[in-house]
């Protein structure tokens, strides 16, 4: 499976040479660019200017665009080739994991604590396809359920905060049962839905498990927690962001959550999201 | 509900010689903070990658494209399902990368193996934490003409036109092509050595089984299925391939911003086919995506049914994009006469926010596109005496009546409601068909219109006001009163019109076609001007507590001053048929019984068929 870089027969590289051309002995990587570089202008580009104002010959344009002149005089123009011929030397290689993916059970699969947003971004959801699928059922006419394999990425989710760790680890929500089948994808939630969850289910959890000394530090409901994050940006009284980009619109808050309760939040969270209503 | 994990970059912390050190590496971080328990492991999947270089210095590593072309169809032979992409590197045919997605339904899929892909790390150069140069789509607005430009800006289906900001636009150009050449510039200083990488998604229980196998992965044979070439003969090659495109697209850009030097369309055409060879000169791109580009002939099922560029044609044959003689006639840059009555090149990307707007832009386009071929009829007739001149310089005031009209219409649109009983009328009007006369006017929205008073603060005469409206560079333009209708559509448009009659025709021409045709056409087929204001298009009476009204100017002939009821058009030809004997009427009551007013001239008459007669 992984071998599949293994080199085909005509390795040499001459993959394509069509029959008229063959005869003409190719041109490597350096005289094309030296070739085209004879032909353009020194005083292209300059910096943060656009247009080119002098007046460009008709031979010049050929020999930029068209090659015409790299062959010898009345031949086609010669193909582009590479001679392997150096020996190549011993290659090194190496290996790395760059993104791991998972499903976790519960919230206490971080074991240091997470850091929470009580105002997610909807910027930082995942939008890239990450080939993954997930079944969400349909309830047909029939009364049968069908499942569909959705792509992750258009699931509605929104990132709950990061896991406490040496490594980067975006831990996301994905409300699956929001799917609407039959219309545009779109993975993001509105601010009824976000404050439901948060009012209702995440925050209720956490006032029935933490102690005053941890609650006192987070914001009291979802509406406090999203002007919080505008707050800088809209009380500074600067419009224009633009003219001060040290000041980005939103402030990401992050609030941490030590990892003793997580467990027993987490409970909470499955038993709100068994409700009528929130299923 | 779920949690999902989605951690990326980790590839600096876990790098490893092995598969099986690198996969320990990064369980032992895994776990000092995660409770691995907890993970649901049906569902775990990781990104092994593989990066191999040379032990030799300055050195770059890049797959052979002909390895890549043959293992896509090796594997294709071997599994089903397969979703496969071959990115060509920098428009030559040497290189390529490629990607393989597996399809779901697949056993492969369910085995664990969910995405593959290898490709050359010379990308990560133009990486800006996943932006990269030229991925902003409006960059194609580049290609319009000034002209169309400020009519799409000015004015739209609803009267509001779209919003461009061209400077935004350059610098969003020159910003991207500056990174990129100081991407290049700064790894030739650096002499970076690049290699090649291969990644994959798998599941975790792939990863293990291929850890426990990993003595079969075998390196040594890859050698020969990439190129090792010199490091700066690469980044000068990218260099010089990405330059000979932008001068190209910077040139023919200057082209469409200085008026006279070449024809609007084709150099927009021009622009778009560069910017299109632009983005794919410097790194891998999926060129077969871009059809216009890619296609020689069609194929025989396409709704396509023009030919295109042929790129795939070339680099087949020359491994390299040069482009085939016959694309462009480099003398006075206009496309080549195999793409001349083609669509190639023509479309552009709009927005998705003014994609409502998309037929009233494209009926601007179409408008100065006729304006262009009216002049290059005009100058090869080239003689003012002509009957064929005198037709299309008639039809021109058709056309300019009409833009203006249409213009004012949908102002008034905006303004009121429209009490017309027959709806398809507003249509009508709004193409510039319907006259503005007192009772078309008045039947609009009588409540909302008010005529204009002798005490109105703005007392010009009539030959000022249409200075206001039509004329350009004089003394209204540092008069505020100008000020809302400098970028009127219908403006432009005269303004071209006259612009083209005194290039082609001479300055007289010019003159005696706004005195003897438009002015008089326009007196005797408009009884109503608008009246300019500062700050709104037009000028309004507002009164506390009331509906604001807009101010009327009617105009009156000499002849009817006399007192007499009927008022008849003056006949043409005759001495009173001239534009000075036309005046501002302030008092005299208006009539029910008047003349309607004079037809345009074959406005019945699309301009295609105007061309087609006089061709004939």
């Amino acid at each position: 499976m992984f071998s599949t870089h293994l080199a085909c027969e005509s390795n040499d590289g001459e993959s394509s040479p069509t029959n008229t051309t063959s005869t003409i002995p190719a041109v490597t990587l350096r005289t094309v660019t030296n070739f085209l570089r004879k032909g353009l202008p020194t005083d292209y580009p300059q910096p943060t200017k656009m247009g080119y104002s002098q007046r460009l010959s008709k031979e010049l344009c050929a020999q930029l665009f068209c090659g015409d002149g790299l062959g010898s005089q009345g031949k086609p123009i010669p193909p582009l080739s590479m001679n392997n011929s150096i020996e190549i030397a011993p290659l090194n290689c190496s290996y790395d994991i760059d993104s791991f993916i998972a499903k976790a059970k519960s919230l206490s699969i971080a074991m240091q604590g997470i850091r929470v947003q009580f105002c997610p971004n909807p910027l930082q959801n995942i939008t890239q396809n990450i080939h993954l699928f997930f079944p969400i059922p349909e309830r047909l006419n029939s009364g049968k359920l069908k499942y569909h394999q959705i792509p992750v990425h258009h699931i509605p989710h929104f990132r709950l905060g990061t896991i406490l760790s040496t490594l980067h680890l975006p831990l996301y929500v994905f409300l699956q049962s929001l799917y609407q089948h039959n219309s545009t994808p779109n993975s993001y939630l509105n601010n009824k839905t976000l404050q439901q969850w948060m009012d209702i289910g995440f925050l209720p959890a956490l006032y029935d498990h933490y102690s005053t000394d941890i609650l006192q530090h987070l914001p009291t409901c979802f509406d406090s927690a999203y002007m919080d994050v505008y707050a800088r940006s809209r009380e500074s009284g600067t419009k224009k962001v633009n003219q001060n980009p040290e000041i980005g619109r939103r402030q990401e808050l992050h609030y941490f959550l030590p990892a003793d309760q997580l467990e027993n939040i987490w409970q909470d969270m499955v038993t709100f999201s068994l409700k009528p209503g929130y299923n | 509900m779920f949690l999902l994990l989605d951690a990326k970059d980790l590839k600096l912390i876990t790098k490893g010689e092995s598969v099986a050190l690198c996969g320990q590496k990064f369980w032992q971080l895994l776990s000092k903070d995660i409770n691995i328990g907890k993970l649901d492991t049906q569902y775990q999947y990781l990104d092994i990658g593989q990066e191999v270089w040379s032990q030799e210095k300055n050195r770059v590593l890049l797959f052979k494209r002909c390895c890549i072309d043959n293992s896509l169809q090796q594997l294709k032979t071997e599994l089903k399902g397969l979703k496969t992409g071959t990115y060509t590197w920098a428009l030559n045919c040497l290189s390529a990368n490629k990607t393989v997605e597996y399809s779901k339904i697949f056993p492969t899929y369910q085995q664990g193996m969910i995405y593959s892909q290898s490709y050359s790390p010379l990308k990560s150069l133009f990486d800006a934490g996943g932006c990269y140069p030229f991925q902003n789509s409006s960059l194609e607005y580049l290609s319009l003409s000034p002209d169309l430009v400020q009519s799409w800006q000015a004015s739209g289906p609803d009267g509001m036109g779209i919003a461009l900001d061209i400077n935004k636009l350059k610098s969003a150009y020159t910003y991207s092509r500056d990174r990129i050449l100081s991407a290049i510039q700064g790894a030739s200083r650096r002499k970076i050595s690049f290699g090649v990488w291969q990644e994959h998604r798998i599941s975790c229980d792939l990863f293990e089984l291929l850890c426990s196998a990993q003595g079969r992965i075998q390196v040594s044979q890859i050698s020969s299925a990439i190129w090792n070439f010199e490091n700066l003969d690469v980044f000068q090659y990218l260099e010089t391939n990405f330059l000979r495109f932008g001068l190209g697209l910077e040139y023919s850009f200057h082209g469409l911003q200085t008026p006279g030097l070449g024809q609007a369309k084709d150099l927009s055409r021009i622009f778009r086919m560069f910017l299109q060879l632009q983005k794919a000169s410097y790194t891998n791109v999926l060129l077969e995506s871009m059809g216009d580009i890619w296609r020689d002939f069609p194929t025989p099922n396409s709704k396509v049914n023009y030919p295109g560029l042929g790129i795939s044609k070339q680099l087949h044959q020359f491994n390299f994009a040069w482009l085939p003689m016959d694309t462009i006639n480099w003398n006075n840059w206009t496309m080549g006469s195999r793409f001349q009555s083609t669509s190639v090149f023509e479309f552009i990307q709009i927005h998705s926010g003014a994609l409502y707007k998309t037929s009233a832009l494209l009926q601007q386009r179409t408008t100065l596109e006729i304006l262009d071929q009216f002049g290059s009829l005009l100058s090869h007739i080239n003689n003012p005496d002509s009957p064929k001149t005198y037709r299309l310089l008639a039809y021109m005031v058709t056309m300019v009546i009409q833009n203006f009209r249409a213009n004012v219409w949908t102002a008034l649109a905006r303004f009121c409601e429209c009490q017309w009983e027959d709806t398809e009328r507003l249509q009508l009007a709004k193409e510039g068909k319907i006259s503005l006369d007192y009772k078309n006017v008045l039947y609009f929205n009588s409540e909302r219109f008010a005529r204009i008073q002798y005490s109105n603060k703005y007392k010009y005469s009539l030959q000022e006001r249409w200075e206001i409206l039509f004329h350009w560079n004089d003394k209204w333009d540092k008069d505020d009163i100008r000020k809302a209708w400098k970028d009127w559509p219908y403006r432009l448009f005269f303004r071209k019109c006259y612009e083209e009659i005194s290039q082609i025709c001479g300055i007289g021409t010019a003159k005696s076609w706004e005195y003897l045709l438009v002015q008089t056409k326009f007196a005797r087929s408009n009884f109503l001007l608008p009246s300019p204001s500062k700050h709104a298009l037009l000028q309004r009476q507002t009164k506390k507590g009331k509906l604001a009204k807009i101010y009327w100017v009617p105009l009156v002939h000499h002849l009817w001053k006399d007192g007499s009821t009927a008022r008849k058009l003056p006949k043409r030809n005759e001495g009173e048929d001239r534009w000075e004997f036309w005046e501002i009427d302030y008092i005299f009551p208006m009539s029910e019984d008047y003349e309607v007013g004079d037809k345009l001239y074959c406005e019945e008459f699309t301009p295609e068929q105007i061309i087609q007669r006089v061709m004939r």
